[in-house]
C-alpha cells in the first residue's frame, strides 16, 4: 500500500505512541483488504461506548492511546449504558467506570453525544463526503439516504481513523463497489422491520428496493437498521428517494418481490407487558408524531422512548408533556445496551426490527418480543 | 512442507500450534485473563498462550478486537495467528499487539501439537515433519453417472479402497497433463475420447504426517475408448455421484467430488 511520508512517520512513532499504534492497525486492515492507498475522513463516529463491552483491558488500551493522541476530526460516540441524568439505579463501581471511560474519550476530544444517530445533530455528513463511521444503522443511514461514503468499520478502526484522520481506501468508499446487486419490489405497506429483518437475512449485498408507495426516512431508517441486524448489508438504494439510485445499470440483476406472507415467521402475540421505541434513537419527527398521538390518549402500558440528548433538548416542551403522561424519556442509552429492563419484563413490544433481533438473544435479556407499527403500539397501550 | 499464505501483521515465530477449523468470537470464544478458548469447538478448554494459533477466521462482535488486545494486557500472548480468512476483528487486534498474522492458509491441513514455523513477513508457514505430495484424481463422466476405481492390493496407499483415478503430478507436468496420462496409464482410455467438463480447486487432505494437495478433474467420456483396469486397481462401477458415501473410499473423495460435481 502507498503511503504519504506523514503517514510514515506515524508509522515510525513520531507523533506519539497512540498515532503510531492507530496507523499500524490501519495499515494492516489495508493489506487484508488490498488497499492501494490510504484516504483523508471528514468525520468518525465510535461503537463500544460502552464499559460493560470494552471491559478493563479495552478501557486501558484506549487510555494508553489517549496519553499523546487526540482525534483529528469531528467524531462522535455510541450510546452507553444508561441515562446521565438518570443514575440512582445504577451500580456505583460500574458508573464510576464508565465516566472514567467518558473523560478519557472526552480528553481524545470525541463528543459525548452517546447517540446511534449522530446524523440528527452535529455530525452529518454531506453527499460524496469520505468518513469512517462504527455503528451499523448510522452506517446504512449516512451510505443510502445521504450518499456520504464509509466501510462497515469497528469501533476501534474508527477510532483509529479519527486519531489518525485516514481511512484506507476499498469496498464502499469506492464508486463500483456501490452498485446495486438485486432487486427488491414492495407493493404493499409492510412493516419496516420485519422487511429489513428479512432482507438483511436471506441476501447479501446492496438492494436495489422499488416501493409502490414512497416511504418516508424514519421508514427507510427502520429498515436499514433491520438489514444491518440480521446481516451485513451496509447500504441499500431506493428507487425515487436514495441519492444514488440513478447511477447504476439494473440489468440483468436478480428481481423479488416480498410480500406480507413472507413476513410471517415475525408474527408474535400481543400480551406485552410494556412498549419500547427508538432503536435507531428516534427522529424530532417521530417525537412529534407520538405527542399527537398520545394527545388525548392516557397511558396503560409502560412505554420508554430513547433519543439522543441532542434531539431531547430541541423538543423540551413535547419531551415534557410526555414524562408528565408518565412516558419514560431517556437520552444516551437504549433498550438493547441498558440492563434497565432485564428483570422487570419478559415480554415487550418494538418498532424497531433491529431491537427484535438483539433483546430476543439471551446475551441482551433473551426477552419475548412483539414486533409491530409505532402508531399499532401507541394505541394499544392507552385508552 | 510449506504452505504460501498473505503476511498481514510481518514477524517471525516458530512453535507447536493449536489447530481449529472453526470460526473463533474473541469476545465471549477466547478469555483474556487466561488465554483459554471458552467456545465449544474442537479446541475448547486449550490455552493459546506461548502456541501459535490457526483457527478459520473471525467473527461475532468486533468488541473481540479489545478482547485481543487483552491477551497482552493481561500477558497472555500467542506467538502469532493462521487463518484461512481475514476479517477485521483479528486483522485489528493481530496488528495491535504487534503479532505476527498471516492468512491465505487452508487451516484444515494443520494439527494441534504440529511444529510450525510461521514467517508472515515472507507470507509462508511451515510445518515440520509433514510431506507436501500434489496428486490429480480423475472422475469419468457418462450421462448422470460416474466411475470409482477399487485400489489393489499392490498399491503404495489406501489399498482396497474406492477412490478416483489418481496420482501423482511429475516435475514439469501441469495437472491436466498428469491427469490424463493417469487415465491413460490405469485405465486405458486415449484422451481424444475424453472432453473436460470441469477442474476444480485443489483441496488439501491431511493423514498422519503427509498432506495430499488434490486437484480434482471430471471429464466426460464419449463413445469411444472402453475402460481397461490395471494392476492398480480390482474392480470399478458407475454409481450415481450421491451413492458415493455408501463407499469405504480414500479419505475426503466425496469433498473432491463435490469440487467439480454440483
Amino acid at each position: 500500500m502507498y503511503l504519504s511520508r506523514e503517514m510514515e512517520k506515524m508509522l515510525e512513532g513520531e507523533y506519539g505512541a497512540g498515532k503510531q499504534m492507530a496507523m499500524k492497525v490501519l495499515v494492516a486492515l489495508g493489506d487484508s483488504y488490498n488497499a492501494e492507498k490510504m484516504v483523508r475522513i471528514k468525520s468518525a463516529h465510535i461503537s463500544g461506548a460502552s464499559y460493560d463491552t470494552v471491559g478493563e483491558h479495552g478501557l486501558n488500551l484506549i487510555k494508553e492511546m489517549s496519553a499523546d493522541s487526540k482525534v483529528v476530526v469531528k467524531t462522535t460516540l455510541n450510546p452507553i449504558g444508561f441515562d446521565r441524568d438518570f443514575t440512582e439505579e445504577i451500580d456505583k463501581e460500574f458508573y464510576a467506570k464508565q465516566m472514567e471511560l467518558l473523560q478519557i474519550f472526552q480528553k481524545m476530544g470525541v463528543e459525548l453525544t452517546c447517540t446511534c444517530t449522530p446524523y440528527y445533530h452535529n455530525n452529518l455528513p454531506k453527499f460524496g463526503d469520505i468518513v469512517a463511521w462504527a455503528e451499523s444503522s448510522a452506517i446504512i443511514y449516512i451510505n443510502s439516504l445521504i450518499g456520504a461514503r464509509t466501510n462497515r468499520e469497528s469501533g476501534f478502526s474508527a477510532l483509529c481513523s479519527a486519531i489518525t484522520g485516514y481511512t484506507p481506501y476499498h469496498s464502499l468508499l469506492i464508486e463500483e463497489n456501490r452498485a446495486p446487486n438485486f432487486v427488491v419490489k414492495v407493493r404493499e405497506r409492510l412493516n419496516p422491520g420485519m422487511l429489513g429483518l428479512y432482507i438483511g437475512k436471506e441476501f447479501q449485498g446492496i438492494p436495489y428496493m422499488i416501493f409502490e408507495k414512497i416511504p418516508d426516512e424514519d421508514y427507510l431508517k427502520l429498515m436499514g437498521a433491520a438489514m444491518g441486524a440480521s446481516g451485513n448489508i451496509s447500504m441499500f438504494h431506493a428507487e425515487g428517494i436514495t441519492p444514488e439510485h440513478k447511477k447504476y445499470d439494473m440489468k440483468g440483476l436478480e428481481s423479488v418481490e416480498i410480500e406480507k406472507k413472507d413476513l410471517e415467521n415475525f408474527a408474535g402475540n400481543k400480551d406485552y407487558e410494556a412498549v419500547v421505541l427508538g432503536c435507531p434513537h428516534l427522529s424530532g419527527r417521530e417525537i412529534e408524531k407520538i405527542v399527537r398521538i398520545l394527545e388525548k390518549r392516557e397511558v396503560v402500558k409502560p412505554i420508554y422512548l430513547y433519543a439522543s440528548r441532542a434531539v431531547i433538548g430541541n423538543m423540551k416542551e413535547d419531551v415534557e408533556f410526555l414524562r408528565k403522561k408518565g412516558v419514560k424519556v431517556l437520552a444516551d442509552t437504549c433498550m438493547v445496551v441498558s440492563p434497565l429492563l432485564r428483570g422487570k419484563y419478559r415480554k415487550i413490544a418494538t418498532n424497531s426490527g433491529k431491537a427484535y433481533h438483539y433483546l430476543r438473544s439471551r446475551k441482551f435479556g433473551g426477552f419475548e418480543v412483539y414486533l409491530g407499527d409505532m402508531e399499532e403500539l401507541l394505541y394499544d397501550s392507552t385508552r | 512442507m510449506i504452505l504460501r499464505g498473505r503476511g498481514i501483521v510481518k514477524g517471525y515465530a516458530e512453535g507447536e500450534v493449536i489447530a481449529t477449523t472453526e470460526k473463533i468470537s474473541f469476545l465471549e470464544g477466547v478469555d483474556p485473563k487466561t488465554s483459554e478458548i471458552l467456545q465449544k469447538c474442537d479446541v475448547e478448554g486449550q490455552k493459546i498462550e506461548g502456541k501459535i494459533f490457526a483457527f478459520r477466521g473471525g467473527r461475532g462482535s468486533t468488541v473481540g478486537i479489545y478482547s485481543i488486545y487483552g491477551l497482552k494486557y493481561y500477558g497472555k500472548m500467542p506467538l502469532g495467528f493462521i487463518t484461512e480468512y481475514a476479517d477485521d476483528i483479528v486483522v485489528c487486534g493481530a496488528a495491535l499487539i504487534s503479532m505476527p498474522y498471516i492468512t491465505s492458509i487452508p487451516v484444515e491441513v494443520l494439527r494441534t501439537g504440529d511444529f510450525v514455523v510461521l514467517n508472515a513477513t515472507e507470507s509462508y508457514v511451515e510445518i515440520k515433519d509433514v510431506v507436501l505430495r500434489e496428486v490429480v484424481t480423475s472422475f469419468l463422466k457418462k450421462g448422470d453417472t460416474i466411475a470409482i476405481f477399487r485400489r489393489s492390493g499392490k498399491v503404495s496407499t489406501y489399498r482396497g479402497k474406492w477412490a478416483g483415478i489418481s496420482g501423482s503430478i511429475e516435475k514439469d507436468e501441469t495437472p491436466e497433463d498428469a491427469a490424463l496420462r493417469e487415465i491413460e496409464e490405469e485405465v486405458g482410455i486415449d484422451r481424444k475420447c475424453l472432453t473436460l467438463v470441469k477442474s476444480g480447486k485443489p483441496l488439501y487432505v491431511r493423514d498422519g504426517k503427509t498432506v495430499w494437495k488434490v486437484h480434482p478433474f471430471l471429464w466426460e467420456l464419449k463413445n469411444c475408448g472402453e475402460i481397461n483396469i490395471d494392476w492398480e486397481h480390482t474392480e470399478y462401477r458407475w454409481i450415481k455421484p450421491e451413492g458415493l458415501k455408501n463407499y469405504d473410499t480414500v479419505p475426503k473423495l466425496y469433498e473432491t467430488l463435490r469440487r467439480v460435481w454440483e
